[in-house]
C-alpha cells in the first residue's frame, strides 16, 4: 500500500478515536444495533451488513476478551454491552468500556437521589418535631399534661403524621 | 498529490466530524471534576465542623463553616443554593450554641436570602430562625421586658410553625403513598 494511502488511513482511524471520546451522545443508536445483529446467529441482519462478522451472544467480543462482571445494582433493560461495533465487525474497547463506566455513573445517580430523598424525609420529619418541642415549651405546654394549646396540639399532631410518614418510606434513616 | 489532499481535507474535516465532540466532552468533564472538587471540599469542611463541634469547639466549628461560606461556588453549580442554606443555616446553629441569638437571627436572614426556594434546608433556617426568637424572647423575660418578650414569643410560634408547614409539605410530596 502507498504510504500516502497509509497515512491517509491512519488520519481516519485518529479522527475516529477522538470522536469516541464523547460518550454520552453515542450509546443509544449504536447500541439497539448491536442488539438487533447479535441474536440470534445472523438472523436479522440488517442488508447493508452482508460482511459483519455475527457473533452469538451479546457478551463475547471477536477476540473473547472477558467482559467486565456485571454490577450488582439491578441493570436497566437497556442494552449497555457491545456499544459500538464498526462495520467490519471490531468493537472498540474503550467504547466499551466507557459504555459500563456510562452505567455504573447512571446507576450510582438513581441510588444516591434513592438516598438524597430519604435524607430529606428524615431530616424533614426530624425538624417537624424538633419545631413542636419547641413550639410547646413556647405555650407552656411542654411540663403540662394535658397539652392545652392548639398551637402545641396541631405541632405535636405533625410531629406524629411526620414520624409516621419517615417509618413508612425510610425504616432506617442514613447517616449524615 | 491527491493523496496530500485527501490528508489535508481530512484535517480540516477532523474538527467536524468528531474532535470537536471530545472537546464538549473535555469540557463537561472538566465541569464535572471541579464540581466535585468544590463539594469534597465542602464535605470536609462540614466533617471539621463536626469534629469541632463534638469537643465543644463552637468557635473553631463557624469557623470551619465560614470558610463554606467564602467558597466561591460557580453559578451553573446545581448544589450551590442548597450548599449555601446549609452553610447559614448551621453558622445560626452554632450562634445558638455559643449564645448568641442575635448572631443567629442575622444569619439566618441572610441564609433565607440565599435559599429562596422551599426546600428542607429552608424549614430548617426557619426552625432556627424560631429557635433563635425564643432564645431572645426568654432573654427579655430574665431582663423583664415583658413587651419584647412577647412579640418575640409570638414571632417564634409563627416562625416555627411555617417550618412546620414547609416540611409538611416537603413530606407530602417526598411520601405520597405514606399514611398521614
Amino acid at each position: 500500500m502507498n504510504r500516502g494511502v497509509r497515512v491517509a488511513l491512519l488520519l481516519v482511524w485518529l479522527c475516529g478515536g477522538c470522536a469516541s471520546q464523547s460518550r454520552a451522545p453515542m450509546q443509544a443508536a449504536p447500541m439497539q444495533s448491536t442488539a438487533v445483529y447479535s441474536t440470534p446467529a445472523g438472523a436479522s441482519m440488517p442488508p447493508s451488513m452482508g460482511s459483519v462478522s455475527v457473533r452469538e451472544t451479546p457478551t463475547m467480543t471477536r477476540d473473547t476478551a472477558p467482559q467486565p462482571s456485571t454490577p450488582s445494582v439491578q441493570m436497566s433493560a437497556t442494552p449497555v454491552m457491545n456499544p459500538r461495533e464498526n462495520l467490519d465487525g471490531v468493537s472498540d474497547g474503550d467504547d466499551r468500556v466507557g459504555a459500563w463506566e456510562s452505567e455504573i455513573v447512571r446507576q450510582q445517580a438513581v441510588l444516591g437521589s434513592s438516598l438524597s430523598q430519604c435524607r430529606d424525609i428524615c431530616a424533614a420529619a426530624s425538624n417537624v418535631c424538633t419545631a413542636a418541642v419547641e413550639i410547646c415549651r413556647l405555650t407552656g405546654d411542654a411540663v403540662r399534661t394535658p397539652v392545652q394549646n392548639p398551637r402545641c396540639v396541631h405541632a405535636r399532631d405533625a410531629c406524629m403524621s411526620a414520624g409516621r410518614r419517615r417509618d413508612g418510606s425510610c425504616p432506617v434513616c442514613p447517616s449524615r | 498529490m491527491k493523496h496530500w489532499l485527501l490528508i489535508m481535507g481530512l484535517c480540516v474535516m477532523a474538527p467536524v466530524v468528531g474532535c470537536d465532540r471530545g472537546a464538549h466532552s473535555s469540557n463537561d468533564r472538566e465541569t464535572m471534576e471541579r464540581s466535585m472538587a468544590i463539594l469534597g471540599t465542602v464535605r470536609a469542611l462540614h466533617h471539621e465542623a463536626d469534629v469541632y463541634e463534638s469537643s465543644g469547639q463552637f468557635d473553631l466549628a463557624s469557623h470551619a463553616v465560614q470558610r463554606i461560606m467564602d467558597l466561591r461556588l460557580p453559578e451553573s453549580l446545581p448544589e450551590a443554593e442548597d450548599v449555601r442554606a446549609d452553610a447559614w443555616g448551621r453558622m445560626a446553629e452554632l450562634d445558638l450554641r455559643r449564645q448568641r441569638p442575635d448572631e443567629a437571627l442575622a444569619h439566618t436572614v441572610e441564609g433565607l436570602r440565599v435559599a429562596p426556594h422551599e426546600s428542607v434546608l429552608q424549614a430548617r433556617i426557619y426552625m432556627v430562625r424560631g429557635q433563635a426568637l425564643r432564645a431572645l424572647a426568654d432573654r427579655a423575660t430574665t431582663a423583664g421586658d415583658t413587651t419584647n418578650a412577647a412579640r418575640f414569643r409570638e414571632e417564634a410560634l409563627t416562625t416555627l410553625e411555617h417550618s412546620i408547614e414547609i416540611n409538611t409539605r416537603i413530606l407530602g410530596r417526598l411520601t405520597p403513598g405514606a399514611s398521614r
